[in-house]
């Protein structure tokens, strides 16, 4: 199963970036195979509804799962339609740290 | 001749200032009244009448999902994010959109055709002989503010003399209601609210090129600042209004004080001419 993290950069050692939509990357890790892949948001710099886009790119790229800080009510609504679930909390260490934590909890 | 009556901050009188100017007008000449305020329409209060109305529509995209191939270019091509391509289906946020067109344009599939949305109504009426009132009216959460506003001004196009009611702030808007006026009446307060707010609705109509004066409203004697700021800014004060209880009662009852003091009538007929000598000065 793949998550998501909104992430400042492009590693596993990334901090994570607080705004979903208008964070320039994401973090996503297939927690099946650990595969790691780094997204570039290209919403990112648009003037507006950047919230739905990015979860355009995260739907089609097969996320199942969103870890984010903040999220707009037009994002919510739009991962609620594709299906993916949220998981609002504070982000703190790096991208690593909360896949980590996200992991062992489901365990 | 097209004047504007706007102000910045709410409630300093911009209302008062369009319906008792366009009542007292309408006696000599044919007068059309606009509510650009279309986020909070309030002058067929004072002009109670029956009403044509007419739907104000925006178009926006309607997906075929047996046609959509899912390729995202509609969602690419959208710049206010109204349109997201998921994993499975087309997802569309319609108060997002800008009825641009754009993701029908980028449509390799022909997937999409554009349909129309209510957003808003405009509503017509004769409530006075010689005045013609038009109001607009956005629907209760919408945004499509400057469309309906632009539907209220296409309704006066080309009447001869048109006096339009200005929503407050400086924004979009206002911008869309000052668009082709020939002077803005500036309606303001003494208070420190009103001189930081005229401040900002000078600079549009500056930047905009209309010339402008300022009309100081509920004035108690304590002016000084707004004069100081007009006159610094070559803003003629074209009238000053008393904070008085007896003007406020009557536009509280719904009532236009001109029709009640005969005195204020005849200030209002000059200032009309004022404004008739000061929009023509500058016309080409």
């Amino acid at each position: 199963m793949k998550i998501a993290i909104p992430s400042k950069g492009t590693t596993l050692d990334s901090a994570p970036d607080d705004r979903f939509g208008r964070a320039p990357y994401f973090a996503v890790i297939d927690t099946e195979t650990n595969k790691f892949t780094s997204i570039e948001n290209t919403a990112a710099a648009a003037p507006g509804g950047v919230g739905p886009q990015a979860v355009g790119i995260l739907s089609r790229e097969g996320v199942k799962v969103v870890i984010t800080g903040r999220i707009g009510g037009n994002a919510l609504t739009a991962l609620k339609e594709a299906g993916i679930q949220v998981i609002e909390q504070e982000l703190s260490g790096t991208v690593k740290d909360i896949c980590e934590n996200y992991i062992s909890g489901r365990k | 001749m097209h004047i504007v009556v706007a102000s910045g901050k709410g409630g300093t009188g911009k209302t008062l200032v369009a319906a008792n100017l366009a009542f007292v007008l309408s006696g000599e000449k044919e007068v059309t009244l606009e509510d650009c305020d279309v986020e909070e329409p309030n002058l067929h209060l004072y002009f109670p009448s029956s009403v044509e109305s007419e739907t104000v529509n925006i178009r926006i995209p309607k997906v075929d999902e047996a046609a959509c191939t899912l390729c995202g270019r509609c969602s690419e091509a959208c710049r206010y994010g109204a349109i997201t391509t998921l994993k499975d289906r087309v997802l569309l946020f319609p108060d997002l959109c800008h009825s641009c067109g754009a993701c029908a344009l980028a449509c390799p599939a022909l997937a999409i055709e554009e349909v129309e949305r209510p957003v808003g109504v405009v509503e017509i009426s004769f409530p006075e002989p010689g005045l013609k009132l038009i109001s607009g009216r956005l629907n209760e959460g919408e945004v499509q503010t400057v469309t309906v506003i632009r539907e209220v001004k296409k309704r006066a196009e080309g009447d001869p003399l048109v006096i339009a009611d200005a929503p407050p702030g400086t924004s979009c808007p206002l911008v869309e209601t000052l668009e082709g006026c020939d002077y803005c009446v500036l309606v303001t307060e003494p208070t420190p609210f009103g001189l930081h707010d005229l401040t900002l609705a000078a600079e549009v109509v500056r930047i905009m090129g209309i010339p402008a004066g300022v009309i100081i409203n509920r004035n108690d004697g304590k002016d000084r600042d707004i004069v100081e700021f007009a006159e610094a800014h070559s803003l003629p004060v074209l009238m000053s209004i008393p904070l008085d209880t007896e003007i406020a009662r009557i536009h509280n009852n719904g009532d236009l004080f001109c029709r009640e003091i005969p005195e204020w009538k005849d200030k209002f007929v000059a200032l009309g001419n004022d404004l008739a000598t000061r929009a023509i000065r500058v016309l080409p």
